[in-house]
């Protein structure tokens, strides 16, 4: 319930809109309610006036006012309902907008290490849909909430204005199946909405693992296998949704009784007070129909806290992702950014997790101001974990590490990052345009500026030929280049950034030869003036250095 | 107008007409009873305060209402139930056919279609199709059903009553369609506009570490904020507008019921003398009052489903545009087996590509591989490398020419022949949730603990996993985490190791290989697999200098062959 209220402070900042968005339902409810209660009167009103007209009995009845009451009632219910669905959307789009900023700026502080186990497996697709259900909560289980308890509170109180024991009868029924039905639901709903969620995500890994993995399972012929674990998951989670719809039909079944049985119980009870005198005939007919109105209104209740228990797995998840402290905190009191980018490594141990190898073991390392090193090395054995450490995404174990001089522990992130250009191994780009995509790096950034970049890069001829040339626009993760040309724009992009240490992770991957060669060689235009750490697999492909150094079992050695 | 995916929904809805028809049936039982309480509870007003009669005179009244509640309740409980169970059906089968589906498709159709999208279709589209068969379709029928068997009630107390409903509501179908509309269009604005947040939220978040490294992080933020703000205003601009038209339903519906109101009022008062008025009692006027809000509620939950349909018909298209995505693999119809022994493989004239309008990524090939020989392939990338070992694997179809194991036409043999009798190499090892072992014995099912651990050996898996507590057996998780990139391969090795099969394909097996795993790998290939029919595409032929052959590509064509 903790994650619940954490989302709702949040919903709550745009109280101005869910305050005006909850009194127009209530207008809508209390429309409908007059509508129907007015009419009962009404028209009892009516005939028995009508019967003593026609026995020839003199009697006026206004049949102005109620007329116009009616009248009211009808165009306020429907003026409402479309004042408050409006309102309501306008709600939800600026509590979406909210919700979203929200959750950047909550991983925004995230480390590298749990980034990078989020976006596997597509959990990111699966993290967005949690974001859309948490708009349900307000909208869908909060309001709705609220308006059932004001709306039967000031309904069962209207009904005691003529008829208290009717009211009694009246809300004690709704009441209690009302509060036994959701709160049931809701209970009941937990367990297989968790189901639910995990058969979702378990089946989200299986497919995205073995899809990757389809030309193994071709040739090894294990496709059926792997289907029918697929189905079994499907059966699975079809059985949890199943008995989440059999709780709701049970509440759908209490509600529906309740309702009729507190109509049942005013007429019984009614009839009872008419011919005791206590009340007049047309008021019967209000109560009755008023009634009817107010079981209308606690219908939906049950499916709404149906939903508040999937909604609950989903801000439950949410606030893992996002909570938690992260591994590495800007520390308290920040020494200046650093002023130049000599790097030191003071016996600097590291290992993911402990129980494992280490990664690095007491490793020394020194890199002067403009000094251009490569560290090879079989993969696995730390290379980009060095690079996170230098990023400071990660933190050593044991020993320092020194940026200008300035133990890192004591730089703010944000200063390390403005100090430092870093190609990941991964090649990330965004939707927008080639243009948007390097100004990232570097917003004041001319044309030529990029022109001449992209042909270091062996780009230029490329994004020449497009059809909008810089302005062609890239859909996401840059769909329309090949690996080759976004891993190359990717390398331009951090060649632009006006940062005094570059760190180059594989920046060739994936090139052949003579592309590789060309871009090597022009890398040296832009590192002038800059430190450059360069990881790389192969020896005889890198670029002019001052020193090349090797990584192995945790330890570097010079070659 | 029937779309394709409209036909595609109401086809697959074919299965389950059982049940959605018993949902129908169970909400028009409901309705049934609603009226008939309805007419209960004006017989007893109208008995108490008309007839001046007893509440002890009304116990049948009173029982008969009575009696309806559990009937009508579990009616209404039942029709949820049975469409739900209708959906989940549906569900399943779709599920099905899109997972059989996708795993035809094999590697070449899956790099097509992504598979983030594949995924996203398989779940979130197929989950997108419940509302529809669940409440959309079973009341779809009922918003005709109820409001005219409601009428036909009404008509019969009180014909001008009925018309007056119907005045209101001069026709059903018309406001059906003006419901559609006006929900296609909220759903046009509200749920493409989110749908393209959610896309460019996504996109900002895969890629939050660089924006975050290059300082982008509060322009980001901004950006989504300003963006969902455009987003905003423009559907806000849509709906105020498509919210009328349900604003309208619920104005007719609410006029409606005040006009019946005021009509049965001054009817009963005796003021009106047209038509039926004069006959109008307390019963027949409170009974049609009653019944007035049913004939408008069905549509009114009608609208509220209608984004099920939206939905469903979004999910529909992406759904079938997937299923009509043809496999690029070779058919294979055939019963032919290969012989087991290392085989010929050739190909004449063969032209192949991917996609019908792009141009061939291969064209007019003439090779032999042959048997027991190891042949590179080398070339820039991009030449048709890859191509070329797809074509050989079957999982990619040619468009021209003939592929042939030992003569005989790849499609002539038999499903999952060929492959039985491959070992497969890529850039990129794939592993499988369970143990290290158990990724070894994919390659051979049957084989013994003992053979797992020679392979394993041989393929330089023990190097690392005896540093490991549970050895072999250590479980990795989901897509082999755990490991690195080297170390995966090497279980991969050892899987094709165990296996030892006649024909090797490997496509750059050593490019992002650390030199130990390299040094192993081409140990193993040199040592245990030089009598095989070896065919691996290299940038690096220098590694592999017991070659017997080599083909050069260059731009989709042959350029040269030599051998040693």
């Amino acid at each position: 319930m903790a994650d619940l209220w954490y989302f709702l402070r949040l919903y709550l900042r745009r109280w101005p809109w869910l305050l005006a968005g909850t009194a127009l339902m209530l207008t809508t409810v209390a429309a409908n309610f007059g509508l129907l209660a007015l009419s009962g009167w009404f028209i009892a009103a009516t005939g028995l006036a009508g019967l003593l007209l026609a026995a020839g009995g003199a009697m006026t009845l206004d049949i102005y006012r109620p007329g116009a009451g009616i009248r009211f009632f009808a165009v306020g219910r429907a003026v409402a309902r479309y004042g408050e669905r409006l309102v309501n959307h306008e709600a939800v789009f600026r509590m979406l907008a909210d919700l979203r900023v929200w959750f950047f700026r909550a991983l925004l502080v995230l480390d590298a290490g749990r980034l990078a186990a989020l976006r596997d497996g597509e959990l990111l697709n699966r993290i967005t849909a949690d974001v859309d259900a948490m708009d349900h909560l307000f909208l869908r289980v909060v309001g709705p909430t609220l308006v059932a308890i004001i709306g039967l509170l000031a309904g069962v109180g209207f009904v005691a204005l003529w008829a208290p024991d009717v009211a009694l009868w009246v809300g004690l029924i709704l009441i209690i199946t009302a509060l036994f039905t959701t709160l049931a639901t809701g209970v009941r709903g937990i367990m297989p909405a968790r189901r639910l969620a995990e058969t979702a995500s378990l089946l989200r890994e299986r497919a995205v693992g073995d899809l990757q993995a389809i030309a193994e399972l071709r040739i090894y012929g294990a496709m059926e296998e792997r289907l029918n674990a697929w189905m079994d998951i499907d059966r699975q989670q079809a059985h949890a949704r199943l008995k989440l719809g059999r709780q709701a039909a049970f509440a759908t079944f209490a509600m529906s009784a309740s309702g009729q049985l507190a109509l049942w119980a005013a007429a019984f009870t009614g009839a009872g007070l008419y011919a005791g005198g206590r009340i007049s005939g047309p008021v019967l007919a209000m109560l009755l129909l008023a009634v009817l109105a107010l079981a209308e209104l606690l219908a939906p209740l049950p499916s709404a806290w149906q939903l508040l228990a999937r909604v609950r797995w989903s801000a439950a998840r949410l606030r893992a992702l996002t909570g938690g402290s992260p591994a590495v905190a800007d520390p308290e009191q920040p020494e200046p950014p650093p002023r130049d980018a000599r790097v030191e490594l003071a016996n600097v141990s590291f290992r993911h997790r402990t129980g494992q190898p280490w990664c690095l073991q007491d490793v020394d390392l020194s890199v002067r101001v403009e000094e251009r090193i490569a560290i090879l090395g079989p993969s696995g054995t730390g290379k980009s974990s060095l690079l996170s450490l230098l990023l400071r995404q990660r933190a050593p174990d044991r020993g320092a590490i020194r940026l200008g001089g300035v133990d890192l522990r004591h730089l703010r992130r944000e200063d390390v990052d403005t100090a430092i250009s870093h190609l990941p191994q991964r090649t990330v780009l965004f939707s927008g345009t080639v243009a948007d995509n390097l100004r990232l790096a570097c917003p004041d950034a001319d044309d030529p500026r990029l022109w001449n970049v992209l042909q270091s890069v062996a780009l230029d001829a490329f994004v020449e030929s497009l059809p909008d040339g810089l302005d062609t626009w890239l859909g996401q993760h840059g769909a329309g280049l090949s690996g080759g040309q976004a891993r190359r724009l990717a390398l331009a992009r951090t060649l632009l950034k006006p940062a005094p240490l570059v760190l180059l992770d594989e920046p060739t991957e994936g090139l052949d030869r003579a592309t590789e060669k060309r871009v090597l060689t022009e890398l040296d235009r832009w590192l002038v003036g800059r430190t450059l750490i360069l990881i790389a697999h192969d020896r005889d492909r890198l670029p002019p250095l001052d020193r090349v150094l090797r990584l192995e079992d945790g330890r570097f050695r010079r070659i | 107008m029937v779309t394709t995916d409209q036909r595609w929904l109401a086809v697959q809805a074919g299965p389950v007409r059982g049940l959605l028809v018993v949902a129908s049936l169970a909400g028009l039982f409901a309705a049934w009873i609603t009226i008939a309480q309805a007419g209960f509870l004006a017989a007893i007003v109208h008995g108490l305060l008309v007839d001046d009669l007893q509440r002890q005179q009304l116990l049948l009244w009173f029982s008969l209402l009575l009696a309806g509640i559990p009937l009508r309740s579990l009616c209404i409980a039942a029709k949820d139930y049975a469409g739900l169970r209708a959906a989940l059906q549906v569900r399943g089968v779709v599920r099905k056919n899109l997972a059989d589906h996708l795993m035809t498709l094999g590697p070449v159709g899956l790099a097509a279609v992504g598979t983030g999208r594949a995924t996203s279709t398989l779940l979130e589209q197929v989950d997108a199709l419940e509302g529809y068969y669940a409440r959309f379709l079973p009341q779809m029928r009922l918003a005709i059903l109820i409001p005219l068997s409601v009428l036909a009630v009404v008509f019969w107390l009180d014909w001008l009553a009925a018309l007056l409903l119907l005045f209101a509501a001069p026709l059903i179908p018309l406001f059906m369609a003006l419901v559609g509309m006006g929900a296609a269009s909220v759903h046009r604005g509200q749920f493409l506009a989110l749908e393209r947040l959610s896309a460019f939220f996504l996109d900002r978040l895969q890629g939050l570490e660089t924006l975050r490294h290059l300082g982008r992080g509060e322009d980001t933020i901004h950006a989504l904020a300003t963006n969902a703000d455009h987003y905003r205003r423009r559907t806000m601009a849509v709906l105020r507008v498509a919210f009328l038209s349900s604003a309208v339903l619920e104005f007719f519906s609410s006029v409606a019921i005040a006009m019946t109101a005021i009509y049965i009022g001054l009817g009963l008062l005796g003021y009106l003398t047209l038509g039926p008025a004069e006959q109008l009692t307390l019963f027949s006027g409170l009974f049609i009052l009653l019944l007035a809000p049913e004939v408008f509620a069905p549509l009114r939950e009608l609208a509220q489903h209608y984004h099920d349909r939206a939905a469903a018909l979004g999910a529909a298209a992406g759904i079938r545009e997937l299923l009509g995505t043809p496999s690029p693999a070779v058919p294979r119809h055939g019963r032919a087996h290969p012989s087991g022994k290392a085989p010929t493989i050739t190909l004449t004239a063969v032209t192949a590509g991917y996609g019908a309008d792009t141009a061939p990524a291969l064209q007019d090939i003439f090779i032999t591989f042959p048997a027991g020989r190891t042949t590179l392939i080398t070339g820039p990338s991009g030449s048709g490398k890859s191509t070329l070992l797809l074509l050989i694997l079957g999982m990619l179809d040619h468009r021209q020419g003939e592929v042939l194991v030992d003569g005989r036409p790849l499609r002539d043999l038999a499903a999952g022949s060929l492959e039985a009798t491959i070992g497969w190499l890529g850039q990129t090892p794939r592993l499988l949730p369970g143990t290290v072992a158990d990724n070894i014995r994919l390659g051979r099912p049957t084989a013994s603990a003992e053979d797992v651990e020679t392979a394993a050996a041989n393929a330089g898996v023990l190097r690392f996993t005896d540093a490991l507590p549970d050895g072999l057996d250590t479980p990795l998780g989901e897509r082999g985490s755990g490991i690195s990139g080297g170390e995966a391969q090497r279980v991969a090795l050892a899987r094709v190791l165990l296996r030892d099969p006649p024909l090797l394909v490997l496509d750059e097996p050593t490019a992002s290989l650390d030199p130990e795993s390299r040094r192993i790998l081409l140990d193993a290939l040199e040592r245990q697999c030089r009598d095989r029919t070896l065919i691996i595409a290299t940038h690096q032929p220098a590694q592999m200098p017991w070659a017997d052959h080599h083909v050069e590509l260059k731009g989709g064509r042959i350029r040269g062959t030599g051998d040693g």
